[in-house]
């Protein structure tokens, strides 16, 4: 099966199952053909596509979903034979992350050093990266794979150089991250998952970043600098358009001028803020010396008052 | 709908035929007819109805509706040419299936009676010989 | 960690308790009859008749009857304590706890969800429910999650009729499926040639993963992925390098991980199920032989605390497809004109060999007993030779004119199997026990990952899957020790319990004696054997050495080899390694005795068909002194017959009939000769001699150039033979005739060369 077949056959199962769904309503033998005769065309579209795409063919034969396989399958550029190393810049770092945890618990540093070799190895794991982490944590290899495939941010194939991920989690959905994807998929010309035949950008998916507030968003994880000039960013509160020209920048090498949310300064209420317009007032604290002040006065007038009072009686 | 009763009244699969009612989809070049109807669950409703009810096989479903049947396709591709791979094992089909002569030797599964070379073996230990 | 630190602690027991458990088991007391095979903790509860005295018992109630159970344990134990089965995947008793398939949810009061019992420790007082409305809805939903993504394909699964999960859905499950979408299909993963993977019925308990990393101590297997991604296997591709791989199958609750040899061999539920041991290594192991007809399709192991707990090892598992190839189904005797071995009648060659004994001086004799000779047919075999006037004995692998066999402490494990775990270090001398025992090896492992007891070795070795400080190769060494110029040394003064393994290998070795002498003496020197404690231990090769040594099997101390020139003859009872006696001169006339044709058969003037160990009722000794009985599962090919029966009727051919014709009366000989036979699976501490098994030999100045050569007389330090000390399994896989006839042990010698299972 060639790697065309299979991302042939994958999608088609996920389609019809789409199908089955949609036809459940009963006028079903009209629709149910469109249906199939449209997915019959993207099908086509999407094998030339992948005929086109050459270099990168086998980014899509592995990355499926966005964790790509759970297996591991040797190729020249990957397998354990190879050998790999943190540069000497990175040893450093490595060193202080080593440093954070005890010597019996090395492997608590295990999600970090992957983190930084992710970084420097231009976005993604290779076997012979992970075999290197685990000498260095003195655990089986296993245990560091275990880590790189459970979370879905350690890459285990090859990525862009920009990894372009759209939030695809409900509130961005509701407000419209299909369309970013979308957006963004034409205009890099790449489906979901796939990389642009330049190597410059993938299009990824990831789930909730916590900022549903300025929702959609999408983060760009930037590999081309390596470990020192690593940026992973937010870009919130998009369009259609702005997110395609945030990637226009980036595609020139360039930083886009606003990071976070592209129409607010941070958070705050679309309309605009409605609370803590003003200078902060000081805390509101008691003045002792009129407290002290006043409570000397009553003390002395009733003092005054017991006095009369008692000249009073004394007179009676 | 069904012609033969025999079969009908021993065959579970062909009596099942009775019961459904579906859209037919399309027909391939042995005669035998495709149907499909959503309203059942997913893996149940597609189906086949072979030409001769009396001797069918499931092995001349071809390729295109075969995929389509199983649901690896939404439809069959019947555009792409049609070339019948003759199995590692020979196959001689039923008497619709054209495509293998019919004094190929016909496929007997392991363990057969017929099947000599996949017969087992019954000793149930190896004897040494002295060399 | 802790807990599996405490989960240790539980399953080692003195042999008491185990003498007592399993005799309760015999007796079929009603607790024990709730004792299913895996859940052995029960010993250490105490019966909910005793009052709670101990401040270490809690009180609970499952499904409102109080029980006491002790601080700490989970939920499930408390369960099955109170006789209440609680369903389950992923929890064994003898792996650390993962909690992860959620199948053994119970209901505790006060608690708003349902509680995964096996990895919720009891409280006082606590209030477990298993029976409510709760509890019945929360396994069948987690059964009805668990069947989702499991293929409905159990008519050709192989664990059909012994799947978990199929008895489970049965008794726990819903009656009908909801389930309409599509199942999700993983890859199959190539383990090596034992082990066959269909991973699309993986359910996930981790059982597998657990084991290899925590008893079999290979860091292979994992989860890799998460969610309904999530699949068990290597990653990068790898065989399982185990010697332990095998008991993955066991654990393996449903068909994910099933037996490549047995696959679509047979049913679990067309066989007959035969309780026996293995003999293929020195322990005895506790097997299960299920046969099918004549054929043994398969070996699962059995409990038994004091041997292998529940593992066996592949190669016990694995060769019994070698009883079925290279056998002896027929006697054969060399025709003297085409000098080739010939199919004769038993009656033929019966009298040849009779006439041969008979006839020959009796100095000429020599009776040597085989790695997998069973006791009868030892004691049958002595007696008939010592009537002829024999005193030629020899077993095969021992040097015996070394080994002391006066005292069974010199040649036997004295601190028990389990006792090795109560040592604190542990020196193995000219051993590589992952290739010679690893069920033993996977005991001293947990020793030392959860007890923190020391491993030593001296000699070459493998890895042993855990830390050990090697302290070399050389034999001379154990002067060092002696003489404290070791650092080592130190570290065994302080010891409390120190112990030491001695290899099979050094057994065998030319300067034996002196070796066994020095480690004697070390013994003494470092307190390896005190009033209550013994910790020397040699480790037998195979189940029928130390069986022969306590029937002293062994030329007496003034043998005599003939000088003259006259004929020969060798009764060899199954032993293969021929060039013992094919070195000295002279001709000889070779009787074999086996179950095998090797390289015995193949050297012999007639050839006597016996019964390997799964087609007699037998007793073997295994390498801690214990006694153990193996019963016929199938019956013995063509004209082979039961070996003792052979020599009964060798007996009456060559004049000296035995006087026992059953095999009771043979036993009660065998008891008469050792007292070992009487206590059938048992294990009686035996006497240590304090260095006067090796008096006669003085001090510093051995006798190596007698047979080694290499030792040379110096003052002081004893001097050993030059070659380093190194195990004598070259290959785990084929030791012994019935495992070189292996076709799977072939396989695996392969893959393990290859790395390949191809």
């Amino acid at each position: 099966m060639t790697s065309s077949d299979l991302f042939f056959t994958t999608t088609t199962t996920t389609t019809s199952k789409k199908n089955n769904g949609m036809n459940n309503n009963n006028n079903n033998n009209k629709r149910n053909t469109n249906s199939n005769t449209n997915t019959k065309n993207i099908f086509k579209q999407q094998t030339s596509k992948t005929n086109n795409n050459q270099t990168f063919s086998h980014v899509i034969n592995e990355r499926l979903y966005s964790v790509g396989l759970m297996v591991h399958r040797d190729s020249a550029e990957n397998n354990s034979s190879l050998k790999w190393e943190f540069s000497k810049e990175n040893e450093t770092k490595v060193q202080t992350i080593l440093k954070r945890y005890p010597p019996n618990y090395k492997r608590s540093a295990m999600i970090p050093l992957l983190d930084v070799a992710q970084q420097q190895n231009a976005g993604y794991l290779t076997v012979p990266v992970m075999n290197h982490i685990a000498e260095l944590l003195e655990v089986a290899p296993i245990r560091v794979y275990e880590v790189a495939t459970f979370y879905s941010m350690f890459n285990r194939s090859k990525v862009g150089s920009y990894h372009v991920m759209v939030c695809g989690t409900t509130p961005c959905m509701l407000r419209g991250s299909r369309d970013i994807e979308k957006a963004l998929s034409e205009h890099l010309g790449v489906k979901k998952f796939e990389t642009t035949r330049d190597g410059k950008f993938t299009l990824g998916e990831m789930e909730c970043m916590g900022c549903c507030v300025n929702a959609p968003m999408i983060a760009v994880a930037d590999y081309t600098g390596g470990v020192e000039k690593y940026t992973y960013n937010y870009y919130e509160d998009l369009t259609p358009e702005s997110a395609v020209s945030i990637v226009q920048t980036l595609a020139q090498g360039k930083m886009p001028e606003k990071v976070g949310s592209q129409i607010r300064n941070k958070a705050e209420p679309i309309t605009g803020t409605t609370t803590l317009n003003t200078e902060p007032t000081g805390p509101n604290c008691r003045d002792l010396a009129k407290l002290k002040k006043e409570l000397e006065a009553a003390a002395a007038e009733a003092a005054k008052a017991a006095a009369a009072e008692a000249a009073a009686g004394a007179k009676k | 709908m069904i012609k033969n009763n025999r079969t009908s009244i021993l065959d579970g699969s062909v009596w099942q035929l009775n019961s459904r009612k579906g859209r037919l989809v399309g027909t391939d070049q042995h005669g035998n007819e495709y149907y499909e109807n959503t309203k059942y669950q997913q893996g149940r409703s597609r189906w086949v109805k072979y030409k001769d009810l009396d001797d069918y096989n499931p092995a001349n479903v071809p390729r295109e509706w075969h995929q389509w049947l199983h649901y690896i396709s939404d439809e069959p591709d019947l555009t792409q040419e049609i070339k019948y791979e003759i199995p590692a094992i020979h196959v001689k089909l039923s008497k619709q299936f054209g495509a293998v002569a019919s004094n190929e030797p016909r496929y007997y599964p392991k363990g057969h009676f017929f099947n000599k070379k996949g017969i087992k073996d019954w000793k149930k230990y190896g004897a040494w010989s002295p060399p | 960690m802790r807990r599996f630190c405490a989960l240790i602690s539980r399953t080692k027991r003195s042999s008491d308790e185990i003498n007592f458990l399993r005799k309760s088991v015999a007796l079929g007391s009603a607790s024990s009859a709730q004792t299913t095979s895996s859940e052995t903790t029960k010993a250490s509860f105490s019966t909910t008749n005793t009052p709670a005295v101990d401040e270490n018992l809690v009180p609970v109630f499952v499904d409102g009857r109080e029980v006491h159970v002790q601080k700490g344990v989970t939920v499930l134990q408390a369960c099955e304590h109170a006789g209440v089965h609680v369903p389950r995947f992923c929890y064994h008793p003898r792996l650390s706890i993962a909690g992860n398939c959620r199948m053994c949810l119970v209901e505790v009061e006060k608690s708003p969800k349902p509680v995964a019992s096996c990895a919720m420790p009891v409280m006082p007082n606590m209030n477990i429910k298993t029976t409510t409305d709760l509890v019945k809805k929360a396994r069948e939903g987690v059964m009805e999650f668990l069947l989702i993504n499991h293929p409905l394909d159990c008519p050709i699964c192989d664990q059909g009729g012994e799947c978990e999960l199929q008895d489970q859905s049965m008794i726990f499950g819903s009656d009908r499926s909801r389930f309409t979408e599509g199942k999700r299909a993983v890859e199959d993963k190539e383990l090596g040639p034992l082990v066959k993977t269909v991973m699309t019925r993986c359910i996930h308990c981790t059982r597998c993963v657990r084991f290899a990393t925590e008893v079999a101590g290979v860091q292979e297997l994992g989860v890799t992925g998460r969610g309904g991604q999530a699949e068990i296997g290597t990653y990068v591709s790898k065989l399982l390098s185990s010697e332990l791989s095998g008991n993955v199958i066991d654990l393996c609750p449903v068909g994910a991980l099933t037996s490549k040899p047995f696959a679509f061999t047979a049913r679990s539920w067309e066989l007959k199920p035969t309780e026996t041991i293995d003999v293929l290594d020195g322990l005895g192991s506790s097997i299960r032989v299920d046969s099918k007809g004549t054929e043994v399709m398969r070996i699962t192991p059995r409990l038994h605390e004091g041997v292998n707990e529940e593992w066996i090892s592949d190669k016990a598992r694995f060769s019994y497809d070698g009883l079925k190839r290279q056998r002896l189904d027929a006697p054969y005797a060399k025709n003297p004109k085409t000098n080739k071995l010939e199919k004769v009648t038993w009656e033929t060659a019966l009298e040849i060999v009779g006439e041969q004994l008979s006839k020959a001086d009796p100095r000429n004799l020599r009776a040597v007993a085989g790695k997998l000779a069973d006791c009868e047919s030892i004691v049958a075999l002595k007696d008939v030779m010592t009537s002829l006037g024999c005193v030629n004995f020899e077993v095969e692998g021992v040097n015996a004119d070394a080994v002391n066999v006066d005292s069974r402490s010199n040649y036997i494990m004295n601190s028990n199997i389990v006792g090795v775990e109560d040592a604190d270090v542990v020196l193995m001398v000219g051993a590589d026990v992952r290739l010679e025992a690893p069920v033993l090896n996977a005991r001293l492992r947990r020793a030392n990952v959860a007890g923190g007891v020391k491993m030593a070795t001296l000699g070459h070795h493998g890895d042993l899957t855990y830390p050990v400080e090697n302290l070399g190769t050389e034999a001379s060494i154990i002067n060092d020790l002696l003489s404290g110029k070791h650092a080592f040394s130190e570290t065994l003064k302080n010891a409390k319990n120190p112990c030491v393994i001695v290899g099979s290998a050094v057994l065998n070795r030319p300067d034996c004696a002196q070796l066994l002498k020095s480690l004697h003496q070390l013994s003494d020197q470092f307190g390896v054997v005190t009033n209550d404690w013994n910790g020397f231990n040699v480790l037998q090769a195979s189940g029928g050495t130390t069986g022969a040594l306590d029937l002293g099997f062994v030329s007496s101390k003034n043998k005599h080899i003939s000088e003259n020139d006259g004929l020969k003859v060798v009764y060899n009872l199954g032993s293969e390694t021929i060039s013992s006696y094919d070195s000295e001169p002279g001709k000889k006339f070779v009787i074999y005795q086996g179950h095998h044709g090797d390289v015995g058969a193949a050297g012999a003037d007639v050839v006597l068909p016996g019964a390997a160990y799964t087609e007699k009722d037998a007793t073997y000794v295994n390498t801690e002194g214990r006694a153990q009985r193996a019963l016929a599962c199938v019956a013995p090919p063509g004209l082979a017959r039961a070996d003792w029966k052979i020599l009964r009727a060798v007996s009456e051919f060559a004049m000296v009939p035995l006087k026992y014709n059953t095999i009771e009366q043979c036993r009660e000989r065998l008891a008469e000769v050792s007292p070992t036979f009487n206590a059938i699976d048992e294990v009686e501490p035996s006497l240590w001699l304090n260095g006067a098994s090796y008096a006669h030999l003085a001090g510093g100045t051995p006798n190596v150039a007698a047979k080694g050569g290499a030792g040379k007389k110096t003052s002081g330090a004893t001097v050993f033979a030059s070659e380093p000390l190194t195990t004598n399994v070259e290959n785990f896989y084929m030791t012994d005739a019935i495992t070189r006839a292996s076709a799977t042990m072939a396989r695996c010698s392969k893959a393990k060369a290859t790395g390949s299972a191809f």
